[in-house]
């Protein structure tokens, strides 16, 4: 009995903590060859680097800003795994959900802070979730596989999100296709105004929060309510879950809904916060495909995405920073290093499966 | 099959395996087994579910490694490390799940691997003759561009065969050959492996019914729990003894029942129907009642309907017609929530795909189904301090060993994860209890112990529907037992008064009671013995 | 009333065949992938690798068909990082695709900067054209004939195709299921490495960072809208290659280009959900193969 529950503990620290951090570290390494290859020291790039995330307040504060969208994107593919769903189309709900909450943000502009700022992050969220439920629905009803129809819908919906920005909420003299910009009363207010020891004049702002309370409340949406038992079991055993009078349909078509809104407000950290204040499609692109990297490594639990989140604001940031001092290193290194912790990761669990099972099999 | 017959301890066999281990985790699957086969006869391998029939035939055909013992074939010790190497020797296997690909044909599905081809095109022509001309030798016909997904489990199982005659086996291995065919389909595999063995081949074939073991073979092999039991001459040996042989268990079946006690009427069915998707119909107008104290068994070899008739009794699946009427209330078509709010619990068949989430907490696995009942939750959350005390409770009155309640369902062992099944159910008090197959593939404590709670239950005033292929197990614990074959009730007795036998002969089929007195029976409005 | 003489055009046509073809050859390349039950959503990224290569190579070489070849050994490398993933290590194969696409994004952008400094590379030479095409684009029809005997009449393009629907009955008459998707998925990688290396060196003649701009997806889409079968693939890249023609030539009144761009993939949706036929993927797509014992 208690090396039953020895092999539990073996399998969360080799699942969701040396998997991850080996996959990291491997990351590192490559990245670093590459580096030496260009004739540039790692070890002063890559501390660089911390010291540009880590260095000063201000530092952390950019990192900050730079990890928010990600977490939603994650969020968003890792909430649909509980229910045993493969969402990956995080990109086009983030689109919808973007386009969504600007549409607000630059309509009902009379209203005051926080009634349309709130208000926003409806809209985002609902835009997403319409964008994912319609793949939750088209699975339901018509048997059509979820990953097929959410990589098309990404496409779709980068298409209509264009068409929509340059034929109806667009003023023909600006040079590159955007909305009006929000009211104010949708700002995002920046963190140094909620956290008055945190260094003004940086982007990161309330949306990082937000993040954080959401993570809280999907665990005790998951854990503790009735929905989240009913879309836990639907995701681990859906033939069990038919058995305990669980609606497989619409718990599926909910939890896509769910995701979808999760993306739809990953862009609220561009548009709302400290900013442009518009939607600008091309800033966003590849926000939701990443989220899979990053749900993945975060091991789809919401802390870790948090985690997770913030390593890839860490690359992010610092990229864009220690170029000025190594500008013969291309910031695209950090992209590299991003796809090849998500290819060792997965390798790496299937190792840590493959020993845990032999560990098992010895007795 | 005179002439097969020889002493026990005949020389030389063609293939003999010896002390073979194969140890699962958590399960000792081969317990050295000792095995032969002698050149020429039918050998049938007998045992139980889960007895370790399969595990040795997939030994011996490579496509599991054994961790000890050691196989000779005409007495040289060989290796046989995978499927291709069985073929080497002359083995071949139909697998109890057929090894067919549904959109290829016949022809590119028998010679897959063994390819006719020239420079590495294929000569589909040639195929198609050598494969006309096999099945000629034994006796029927085939069209070889037919795709398999067009036809039926008989043809399918027949390609099977050929696929295996095809790369010259000398030994053919068929795992439960007979559980998914027709009487009909079954005769004519008999007739087959008649002609294979007059042919000079060798059979070896994995079953449980032990008629086909008096029609077929000339000597068995009973396995029970991982290890061999015996080996028999058929003619020195009867069902009975091999019955004993395979369960090993017979006292334990005699449960203690006392003399039933009925009371009011629980459930009234009446004119059930359920249609599958090419609209055939699996359960097809059956009616039946059940009072509280009674236990009403229902009795038949696996996929006559019985799984389609207690999924759509609790809710999981649908009848296209009929009525379902708990005391006063209408429950035809509930859904499952309805169904437990009414006061009927179900115990699933299967155990890990419908029964319990393996990945859930025991806690998790005692609301399964009962998680929306005010007890455990409010509109939006879980009451998971009740969740955690019903648990705790349960564990304790059921005796299922646990390292914890929070402990995941799949870490339990099998007797351990029924009982908690079980236990969830009872612990739910429900006034009827639809029970299926309560007790496949647990251990003898286990069962006791389930059965003994079935006996209180019935004892207290609840109703029971069972059903189960254990005849042994229907007929110790049901006051009254229906016959099902094809969908369709084929006779209903007292289980008092009949025996195995008789319900064999109902549940192929072979025999049937009138069908309006089955009606009244089932409905209880007659006496059994009219 | 132009546009409609416009999309009866000789000059519509010939800009139809070079749209499609990288189209085509990436849905060629999903299918040999995908009758082997691999799914390969990498073909996006393996399109870029093999644009970035074939540029590369060709403009160092001097020799465009060095520098296609070079597009076919990246598809290939690209691929075979795939099937280790995904087949050697069980990874779910719609990751290690979207991993290999963000590979390819970050790794053709940032060599293109350390080779030549800027985001844009143009290709000095390319293959002297035939009746006024490409030599790549009869090249890709013979590969398409060549694909269809080989996969319906050659035995191990019948084994290809029994793993993608059977593993356990393939493995079961000693034929190796790995080895067996290790082809699948080196094949489609070789011919939409392939694609990539048209993309750039023939039809664009440059190389711009993510120039494969969606085309590995439409592939995929012009492989389920064709049934799985290398002829409706062809079709399907066709239309979707008809649609992008028209999208640079001409306008419609009333339909916007966004609209035309949206097609491809509203098209595979109505096929997914049996609108437009019903179309059956291989039935062990995306499956892992776990042997027992």
């Amino acid at each position: 009995m208690k090396s039953e529950r020895r092999s539990e503990l073996l399998f969360n620290v080799l699942m969701n903590g040396v998997a991850p951090i080996v996959a990291i570290l491997i990351a590192f390494a490559i990245g670093g060859i590459v580096i030496i290859s260009l004739g540039t020291n790692p070890l002063a790039f890559f501390s660089r680097m911390f010291s540009l995330n880590f260095g000063t307040l201000r530092g952390v504060s950019q990192m900050i800003y730079r990890a928010t969208p990600y977490f939603f994107t994650a969020m968003a593919l890792s909430f649909a795994f509980k229910a045993g769903l493969f969402n990956i189309g995080a990109e086009g709900q983030m689109f919808i959900g973007g386009l969504a909450l600007a549409w607000v943000g630059f309509t009902f502009t009379w209203l005051p802070f926080p009634i349309l700022f709130v208000l926003c992050l409806i809209a985002g969220f609902l835009g997403g979730a319409l964008w994912g439920a319609i793949p939750g629905y088209l699975k339901v009803k018509r048997g059509a596989h979820e990953v097929i129809t959410t990589i098309m819908l990404n496409f779709i919906a980068i298409a209509l999100v264009q068409y929509l920005v340059q034929n109806h909420f667009m003023n023909p003299e600006w040079g590159i296709p955007h909305t009006p910009s929000v009211a104010e009363g949708a700002y995002a207010p920046s963190l140094d105004k909620i956290i008055p020891w945190f260094p003004s004049g940086t982007r990161a702002n309330i949306m990082f929060l937000v993040a954080i309370i959401l993570a809280g409340l999907t665990l005790v949406l998951l854990n503790r309510t009735k929905l989240g038992y009913e879309i836990r079991a639907t995701g681990l055993n859906p033939n069990s879950a038919e058995y305990a009078g669980i609606n497989i349909s619409s718990r599926t078509v909910m939890t896509m809904a769910i995701s979808g809104g999760f993306a739809g407000m990953a862009t609220a950290n561009f548009i709302l916060g400290p900013g442009s204040h518009y939607f600008l499609k091309s800033e966003y692109g590849g926000i939701g495909f990443s989220g899979i990297a990053v749900g993945l490594l975060g091991r789809n639990n919401p802390l870790g995405i948090i985690l997770a989140a913030i390593l890839f604001g860490f690359l992010e940031n610092g990229a864009l920073g220690v170029q000025l001092y190594f500008p013969n290193v291309p910031r695209q290194i950090v992209e590299i290093m991003q796809a090849i912790i998500l290819i060792v990761l997965v390798i790496v669990l299937e190792l840590a499966r493959k020993f845990l099972k032999r560990l098992q099999k010895r007795g | 099959m005179a002439e097969n017959t020889r002493s026990e301890k005949a020389p030389d066999p063609l293939i003999r395996m010896e002390g073979i281990t194969k140890r699962f985790p958590g399960v000792l699957a081969s317990d050295s087994v000792d095995f032969s086969v002698q050149e020429g006869e039918i050998h049938a391998l007998v045992g139980e579910n889960g007895a370790g029939k399969t595990t040795l035939m997939k030994i011996l055909y490579g496509i599991y490694s054994k961790d000890t013992g050691q196989i000779y074939f005409e007495d040289e010790p060989v290796d046989i490390e995978d499927p291709k190497a069985a073929n080497e020797f002359g083995i071949g296997m139909v697998h109890q799940h057929f090894m067919l690909v549904p959109p290829l044909s016949v022809v590119d599905n028998i010679t897959l691997g063994s390819e006719i081809a020239h420079r590495g095109i294929l000569d589909r022509e040639e195929g198609k003759k050598r494969i006309q001309e096999l099945a000629s030798d034994i006796g029927f016909d085939i069209d070889p561009e037919a795709r398999i997904e067009e036809l039926s489990v008989g043809v399918r199982q027949r390609i099977e065969i050929l696929k295996v005659l095809f790369r010259e086996a000398e030994v053919l291995i068929l795992d439960e050959p007979t559980a998914v065919l027709t009487p009909q389909e079954v005769e004519s595999l008999y007739e087959i492996l008649n002609n294979l063995q007059e042919q000079g081949k060798t059979i070896i074939f994995i079953t449980h019914k032990l008629n086909e073991v008096m029609d077929l073979a000339d000597r068995v092999t009973v396995m029970r729990d991982g290890k061999e039991v015996g080996t028999k001459e058929i003619e020195n040996t009867s069902k009975k003894e091999l019955a004993n042989m395979m369960v090993g268990r017979e006292v334990l079946l005699r449960v203690e029942k006392k003399e039933a006690e009925l009371g009011e009427e629980l459930i009234r069915t009446e004119n059930l129907t359920v249609t599958n998707d090419e609209g055939k119909e699996i359960v097809n107008d059956i009616s039946f009642s059940i009072q509280e104290g009674e236990v009403f068994g229902i009795a038949g070899v696996q996929g006559n309907g019985q799984t389609e008739l207690i999924e759509a009794l609790t809710g999981i699946d649908e009848f296209s017609s009929g009525t379902v009427e708990v005391q006063e209330s209408d429950l035809t078509n509930a859904d499952g929530r309805e169904i437990r709010e009414e006061g009927i619990g179900h115990i699933p068949e299967d155990r890990l795909d419908r029964g319990m989430i393996t990945d859930f907490t025991v806690t998790e696995n005692f609301v399964l189904g009962y998680h929306t009942f005010e007890r455990y939750s409010n509109r939006l959350f879980l009451k998971l301090r009740e969740m955690d005390a019903h648990a705790e409770e349960a564990v304790e009155e059921f005796d299922i060993k646990t390292p914890s309640i929070k402990t995941l369902a799949e870490s339990l062992s099998g007797g351990n994860q029924q009982k908690l099944i079980v236990a969830r159910e009872l612990s739910q008090q429900p006034k009827l209890l639809v029970a299926a197959q309560p007790t496949r593939g647990i251990d003898v404590g286990a069962i006791e112990f389930v059965h003994e709670r079935l006996m209180e239950e019935r004892a207290r005033g609840k109703g029971l529907l069972l059903v189960s292929s254990e005849l042994d197990e229907i007929i110790s614990l049901s006051d009254r037992i229906a016959v099902i074959y094809e969908g369709e009730f084929t006779g209903i007795f007292d289980a008092d008064e009949t025996s195995k036998e008789e319900l064999g002969v109902y549940m192929t089929g072979s025999k049937r009671q009138d069908e309006e007195k089955v009606r009244r029976k089932a409905l209880n409005q007659v006496s059994l013995r009219e | 009333m132009d546009w409609i003489l416009e999309i009866f055009a000789v000059s519509t046509l010939l800009a139809t065949i070079r749209m499609a073809l990288p189209i085509s050859l990436a849905a060629l390349g999903g299918l040999f992938s995908e009758s082997t039950g691999v799914i390969n959503i990498a073909l996006e990224g393996i399109i870029l690798m093999g644009a970035f290569a074939g540029t590369i190579v060709t403009n160092a070489t001097g020799s465009p068909l060095l520098g296609l070849l070079m597009a076919i050994a990246a598809g290939l490398g690209m691929a075979l990082i795939h099937a280790i993933a995904s087949v050697t290590f069980k990874a779910n194969h719609i990751i290690s695709g979207v991993a290999l696409n963000l590979f390819a994004t970050g790794a053709t952008f940032f060599l293109a900067l350390v080779i030549t400094g800027g985001s844009q590379i143009s290709v000095e030479n390319s293959l002297p054209k035939f009746l006024g095409l490409s030599p790549v684009i009869y090249v890709t029809v013979a590969i398409f004939f060549l694909s269809g005997f080989f996969l319906y009449r050659t035995r191990l393009g019948l084994r290809l195709r029994a793993t993608g629907e059977h593993m356990a009955a393939v493995d079961s008459v000693g034929i190796s299921v790995t080895k067996m998707r290790y082809i699948g998925v080196l094949i489609s990688g070789a011919l939409a490495g392939l694609g990539g290396g048209y993309l750039a060196i023939e039809q664009a003649n440059f190389f711009t960072k993510g120039m494969s701009a969606g085309r590995g997806y439409i592939g995929l889409a012009s492989m389920i809208f064709g049934k799985w079968t290398p002829w409706g693939a062809a079709g399907a890249a066709s239309l979707f290659g008809f649609s992008q023609a028209l999208q640079f030539r001409i306008s419609i009144p009333f339909v916007p280009d966004e609209f035309l761009q949206m097609l491809p993939y509203l098209i595979t949706i109505a096929v997914l959900v049996g609108a437009v036929g019903r179309a059956t993927p291989p039935a062990e797509d995306g499956n892992h193969f776990i042997k027992e014992g």
